[in-house]
C-alpha cells in the first residue's frame, strides 16, 4: 500500500505546565514517540487488523488515527445511517469520504450495492459498482450530492 | 567475515550470507566490496543466524506477494520466543529491522504489535502502550465516531 499519507503535523500543545511536561515526556517514551507513523500504518495494515481494531484504533490518539484511517477506508461498507440535521438518509463512509477527500484514493473495494436498496431508490449511477477508488475520484463528490436521497 | 561494530563500540564477526539478510548490509557490502572497514549494527545476528539457509526475498517481490507476507498473521515458534521481549526492546528490533530492510524480521515485529492491538479497547489500547489521548476537547472524539460510524459492529 503506497505510504503517501497526508502530511502528519502534531497539534501537542505548547509545554505550559507540568502535566504537560510529564504528558509529552510519556508520549516521546511510547509507541507513538518511538515507532515513526509508518511503521505504525504497517502495523495497522495486517490482517488481524480487522475493521474492528481499525475503528477502535482511530479513537486511541491522533497518531493511531491518521495511521488507521487509511486501512480503515480501504474496504467501505455502504450502510445507511440517518441523518440528524437533514432528516435524509446517506452512507456514513461517502459522508466521510466527501468531507476528506484524501481518504478516496486508499478505497480499493465496496460491496456492490442493488438499485433498491431497503426502501432507498438509488439512482442508476455506474458509481455503485465501484472495483477502484479511481470511481469515486472522477464523480467529484463535492459537487454530486449522492450521498443524501429522498426516500420513497 | 565481515565485522559488525555497534554504536556503543562493541565488535561483532559474522559470515557474509548471514548478515546478507538484511538488505541494508547487503547493499553496503556490495558497494565497499572486501574492505575491512566495519560496518555499524544495531543487534540482529541472533535472528540472522537462525534463518540462515532461508531463501532471502527477491528485491523486485511484487505487491501480490506482499499482501500474502500481510494476510499471514502466524508467527513461527522460534520467532515468537525471539521476540517475547519488553515494549521497548520490541520497538528497538522493529527499528532496526525497518532501518536494516529485513522484511521478515519487519513483519515478526509488526505482526506482533498488531496482535497485542487486536480486540482491544481504545482505553486498553493507550493503557497498554502508554499513549496520551491527546484528543482535545472531548468532542473532537465524538465527532471522529460518528465519522466512522459505518465501520462500528460491522
Amino acid at each position: 500500500m503506497p505510504l503517501a499519507l497526508k502530511s502528519f503535523k502534531s497539534k501537542r500543545a505548547p509545554l505550559t505546565d507540568l502535566t504537560t511536561l510529564s504528558q509529552s515526556l510519556a508520549t516521546l517514551m511510547s509507541i507513538i514517540g518511538v515507532l515513526p507513523l509508518e511503521i505504525l500504518c504497517e502495523i495497522l495494515q495486517l490482517s488481524s487488523c480487522d475493521v474492528d481494531t481499525l475503528y477502535r484504533c482511530t479513537l486511541v490518539c491522533s497518531s493511531f488515527k491518521e495511521a488507521a484511517l487509511p486501512n480503515l477506508y480501504r474496504t467501505i461498507t455502504l450502510k445507511t445511517l440517518t441523518n440528524s440535521e437533514t432528516g435524509g438518509v446517506n452512507f456514513g463512509a461517502l459522508q466521510t469520504l466527501d468531507k476528506y477527500p484524501y481518504l478516496r484514493s486508499y478505497v480499493r473495494s465496496a460491496p456492490k450495492v442493488p438499485k433498491t436498496y431497503g426502501f432507498i431508490q438509488l439512482p442508476s449511477f455506474p458509481m455503485w459498482l465501484p472495483t477502484r477508488c479511481a470511481i469515486f475520484h472522477s464523480l467529484h463528490l463535492r459537487r454530486v450530492n449522492f450521498f443524501r436521497y429522498r426516500t420513497n | 567475515m565481515v565485522t559488525l561494530v555497534t554504536s556503543d563500540n562493541e565488535k561483532f564477526n559474522a559470515e557474509k550470507e548471514v548478515v546478507e539478510r538484511s538488505v541494508l548490509i547487503k547493499n553496503m557490502l556490495e558497494d565497499v566490496g572486501e574492505s575491512d572497514q566495519p560496518i555499524p549494527l544495531p543487534m540482529f545476528l541472533e535472528y540472522c543466524e537462525h534463518h540462515r539457509g532461508e531463501p532471502l526475498p527477491a528485491p523486485d517481490a511484487d505487491t501480490s506477494q506482499d499482501d500474502t507476507r500481510k494476510r499471514t498473521t502466524d508467527i513461527s515458534e522460534w520467532d515468537q520466543k525471539f521476540i517475547t521481549v519488553d515494549q521497548e526492546m520490541l520497538f528497538e528490533i522493529i527499528l532496526a529491522a525497518n532501518y536494516l530492510d529485513i522484511k521478515s524480521l519487519l513483519d515478526v515485529g509488526c505482526k506482533t504489535v498488531a496482535n497485542m492491538i487486536k480486540g482491544k479497547t481504545p482505553e486498553e489500547i493507550r493503557k497498554l502502550f502508554n499513549i496520551v489521548n491527546d484528543f482535545t476537547p472531548r468532542r473532537r472524539c465524538a465527532q471522529i465516531k460518528k465519522e466512522n460510524e459505518w465501520a462500528e459492529d460491522r
